[in-house]
């Protein structure tokens, strides 16, 4: 008897702490493995085990196995209310079953009056028994009663083998009925959710009741917790689009869309999305989360911009960081504080982001930046945002680094308009004391505008007198070297007059060989 | 157990009890049947925790769910039912798999009874224990008249569930707070009656009367649909949804003024856009019942779409065009019985007829659960009322049995097996066939064994 008391209290420990952790813990399978453990042992003594069921106790025969006053988390109450009366555990159970049967009582609140029994209808338990008791109506009774009605009454209806001639056949081709279902086929019930969405989406396109109405969206916004709860980018990506779709005027469904809307983007919402994006193999997937974090907006900027900082994969780098344009142009306040606020690796992605908007709003706050801080990253972005107007302000910056770096991003946006003002910087006496690079970078812009003025001022250069030798011949070789860019008979003819020089004859004799080989 | 597995043991069984009334020893023959028997039931143990085959009222049934038999075997399974109750065993358990020479010797012990002269169930009781037949048990047939009582009793639960159905269809439509687990409750009862008696609730759908044309046409597509689900071997918990889908699927049309849905003429495009609304107006019945914790949505698409057809086409305009599995079903079962139904705008087909219209239109419905339904139906479905041999007329009320209404008793002279020559419709008879099954539900009717009537 002992066993069987111990058997139904692990039993009751299993439902309750079932119940407590809303699935099946380690301690619940901890008290399922004792509980099998007592009923095995039982069953080993006197067969199947046969528990009674009442409203406050649980027994075998008239020995009370289990008692608890009637309140709300009593379980012989709740089985009791439900209808049960029974339950007869026969040899053979396994441990699963057991669990199982354990699963079912659990996930019913206790409260419930109702479901319990169709559970364990459906769940049609090989080694356990249920006796219960159901209300059943008074029911309309075909004719007054079951019995021979008047149209036969007297005769009497007999039932006899019957068999059918072979010549009948079932109606039409049977034959090109080739196909056969599997003897079992199941419901794929992974569709649930995506069903209900397009069973919603149905009836919201033909339902104009306004109560209706309302209960449909209601539905679905009970569902969505629901979604989010079983990790289902796909089900809350179509429920998105389905709110998008929806064009109300009435501000009640107006309501209830935002609230969909806010369940959607919610910070728990945010942090799924975030890991389909970086962590799925599926296009379809990332482009869904995609969608549904630009869906978030701003308020999961920080969430991705965490993610961009720490992760490796650039497939998912270069997502986010699209993402993040997307969001920020329409928040470029928004990106100026955190860039502002920010250092660091944060700085670089945002820096990223700013590059990719290409908007010239953030000009004025990377200038700044920039003077403060003159990180070269800086520059680089600042540069790529600015026009010729303000690149060339640039070219009496102080820092002969900024200097250049506004050269180069000259290079290919300049006109013969500028052409003067890099003019007089080579032909001044300051030119010959810049540094090599700056000079470089001179020439090298020089050279890309093709006239005869570009070439009298590289011949003017070659012709000049080596004060500083070492320097000036530097100086020639780079402009050599330039004005190869400009392939061009006269060109060609100045490099060539140069043949002969000892210093640059290898220079010229390079850059006529790379003439011929091209 | 799946219907092949029911028809295989029925062929292994009552061959090797052949085998064994023949050589009445354990012959090398008997040992050949035998092993194929233990490798059959290994298999099925691979599943299934018992098998126990039961015989009630000159059916088989295996583990409570009566075997559907095919007319290829239908001699066998006479066959083992006769040999079984020649020795009274109502019923055989395989408690586990049995070891082969346990086989052999429950075989043989049968075999040997069958070939004397007298029969003792507790003869065959004693060998078998003193054989060491441990995992196969058998027990005593029960008594003629509770074997009768049993499936009457199953029969008439059959005929309350189906008025319970249709009233509380009626009840839906004047209170609006209607429980669904009222509606699962009658899904599983029909769910469990097609379990036991199949054939007798089948034919229960000929009936076209009780109540509206609605009420009645919907607990008739939910018991066929039903059946249909469990051929296809659905869960338990599958089939709930397919039948709350079924027993919905027509219910918007409750909402369409009765003189558009029984207009003789042909509707005007305003009308026929009326009822293309009810699928919506159905499907709006269910979610809105009190006590739905969970919007059953495959019942919800299966009454959506029950008027697409197989190809994509029909009503209405949805978002999905691929039909689900329920919708597929319902498509068939609703066509079927209301073509088989009466009605002012249309003319009534024979179930034969009706299941050849189904078969030859490839294009509305699912050509592989036509198949299945036509397993279901057969020839001469359940209720069909057919013309015998003799100038006999009957009702069927199974594959193999029909249900005849004479003066008085049958007739002395009758046959072994009555043949069906052809299906009649209702008028062609001065009986209503509702009545007839209503009948064999009662206690008025006799019930002829094969073998008592040669």
């Amino acid at each position: 008897m002992k066993d069987l008391e111990f058997f139904v209290n692990n039993f009751i420990k299993s439902i309750k702490n079932h119940k407590l952790y809303q699935k099946v813990s380690e301690t619940t399978k901890e008290f399922i493995g004792k509980c099998y453990v007592n009923l095995t042992k039982v069953q080993e003594e006197s067969g199947p085990v046969v528990l009674l069921i009442n409203e406050d106790k649980i027994m075998n025969d008239s020995q009370v196995l289990h008692s608890d006053p009637k309140r709300l988390t009593s379980i012989p109450l709740f089985l009791y209310r439900n209808g049960i009366r029974s339950l007869t555990f026969l040899e053979g159970i396994s441990e699963e079953e057991l669990e199982s049967l354990v699963t079912i009582i659990a996930s019913r609140e206790y409260s419930s009056q109702i479901g319990l029994l169709e559970d364990l209808w459906a769940s049609k338990f090989p080694h356990i028994i249920y006796h219960a008791v159901e209300k059943t109506k008074k029911i309309q009774e075909y004719d007054g009663d079951v019995k021979a009605p008047s149209g036969i009454a007297g005769q009497e209806v007999t039932i006899l083998p019957v068999k059918v001639k072979k010549k009948d056949t079932v109606p039409g081709d049977q034959q090109e009925i080739g196909l056969k279902y599997e003897q079992k086929i199941s419901l794929n019930r992974e569709r649930t959710s995506f069903l209900l969405i397009e069973s919603i989406k149905d009836l919201l396109s033909y339902e104009t009741n306004h109560r209706k109405r309302k209960s449909i969206y209601m539905i679905l916004k009970d569902s969505i917790p629901k979604f989010l709860q079983a990790g289902n980018l796909s089900d809350l990506y179509q429920t998105k689009k389905l709110i998008d779709s929806q064009k109300e005027s009435k501000s009640e469904f107006v309501e209830i869309l935002n609230e969909m809307k806010e369940i959607i983007t919610s910070k728990a919402a945010l942090q799924l999305y975030t890991h389909a994006l970086t962590s799925s193999n599926s296009n379809r997937i990332k482009r869904e989360a995609s969608d549904l974090l630009e869906y978030v907006g701003i308020a999961g900027a920080d969430e991705l911009i965490n993610e961009l900082e720490i992760s490796s994969d650039f497939v998912s780098k270069d997502l986010i960081i699209s993402l993040l344009k997307n969001i920020f142009a329409e928040h470029k306040e928004e990106l100026e504080v955190r860039l502002v606020n920010s250092t660091g690796k944060t700085f670089s992605v945002l820096l990223l982001i700013i590059k990719r908007l290409k908007d010239p709003y953030f000009i004025p706050c990377l200038k700044e930046l920039f003077e403060k801080n003159n990180l070269p990253q800086t520059k680089e972005v600042l540069f790529s945002l600015l026009q010729r107007k303000d690149i060339i302000a640039y070219l009496d910056h102080s820092d002969p680094a900024v200097r250049i770096t506004a050269l180069e991003k000259l290079k290919a946006i300049w006109t013969p308009e500028e052409f003067e003002i890099i003019r007089d910087r080579i032909m001044s006496k300051r030119f010959w004391h810049l540094t090599i690079d700056e000079i470089e970078a001179l020439l090298q812009l020089l050279s890309t505008l093709k006239t005869d003025d570009t070439i009298k001022i590289f011949s003017t250069i070659l012709r000049k007198v080596p004060l500083f030798k070492e320097k000036i011949y530097e100086i020639k070789r780079m402009a050599l070297q330039a004005l190869s860019n400009i392939k061009d008979e006269k060109a060609v003819e100045l490099i060539s007059r140069y043949r002969n020089s000892r210093v640059l004859k290898e220079t010229v004799a390079e850059i006529l060989k790379k003439y011929e080989t091209n | 157990m799946k219907q092949t597995d029911i028809r295989n043991l029925i062929l292994y069984f009552s061959s090797s009890i052949h085998i064994a009334r023949v050589f009445q020893t354990k012959s090398q023959t008997l040992y050949q049947h035998a092993k194929k028997m233990h490798q059959f039931l290994s298999d099925i143990f691979k599943e299934l925790k018992k098998i126990e085959l039961t015989i009630s009222d000159n059916h088989l049934f295996f583990n409570d769910e009566r075997a559907s038999v095919e007319m290829g075997i239908i001699g066998r399974y006479r066959s083992l039912i006769h040999d079984l109750k020649t020795l009274s065993i109502g019923s055989i358990l395989f408690v586990n798999l049995p070891e082969l020479e346990e086989i052999v010797s429950f075989l043989c012990c049968l075999g040997m009874n069958l070939a004397a002269s007298k029969h003792s169930f507790d003869e065959i009781a004693a060998s078998l224990q003193k054989e060491g037949v441990k995992s196969i048990k058998i027990t005593r047939i029960e008594d003629s008249n509770q074997r009768d009582g049993i499936l009457r009793s199953i029969r008439k639960e059959a005929l309350s569930s189906l008025l319970e159905s249709i009233s509380y269809l009626k009840k839906i439509t004047i209170e609006e707070e209607t429980n669904i687990f009222e509606a699962r409750q009658i899904v599983r009862k029909f769910t469990e009656l097609l379990f036991k008696e199949r054939s007798y609730l089948i034919a229960l759908t000929i009936i076209k009367d009780i109540g509206s044309y609605t009420f009645n046409h919907s607990a008739n597509v939910c018991i066929l649909s039903i059946a249909m689900g469990i051929e296809l071997g659905l869960s338990r918990k599958d089939l709930l949804e397919l039948g709350i889908a079924a027993l919905f699927h027509d219910l918007g049309k409750i909402d369409i003024p009765g003189d558009i849905l029984n207009k003789p003429d042909t509707l005007t495009n305003i009308e026929y856009e009326k009822i293309k609304q009810h699928p919506y107006l159905s499907a709006e019945r269910i979610i809105f019942l009190k006590g739905v914790e969970e919007v059953p949505v495959f019942a919800l698409r299966g009454i959506l779409e029950h008027h697409i057809d197989y190809s994509g086409t029909g009503y209405p305009d949805i978002s999905s065009k691929s039909p689900t599995l329920f919708a597929r079903i319902i498509r068939i079962v609703d066509s079927y019985d209301a073509m088989t139904t009466p009605r002012i705008y249309q003319n009534v087909r024979s179930p034969f007829e009706a299941l050849k219209y189904i078969i030859k239109s490839k294009d509305i419905y699912d050509p592989s659960l036509v198949k299945v339904f036509l397993d279901i139906m057969g020839i001469y479905p359940p209720g069909t009322i057919v013309l015998l041999k003799g100038n006999i007329k009957g009702v069927m009320i199974s594959e193999n049995e029909v249900a005849i209404v004479e003066k008085g008793k049958v007739s002395k002279s009758a046959p072994k097996e009555m043949t069906v020559l052809k299906a009649l419709s209702p008028n062609e008879v001065d009986f209503d066939p509702a009545e007839v099954l209503a009948a064999i539900a009662s206690d008025k009717h006799s019930e002829k064994d094969s073998e008592d009537s040669s």
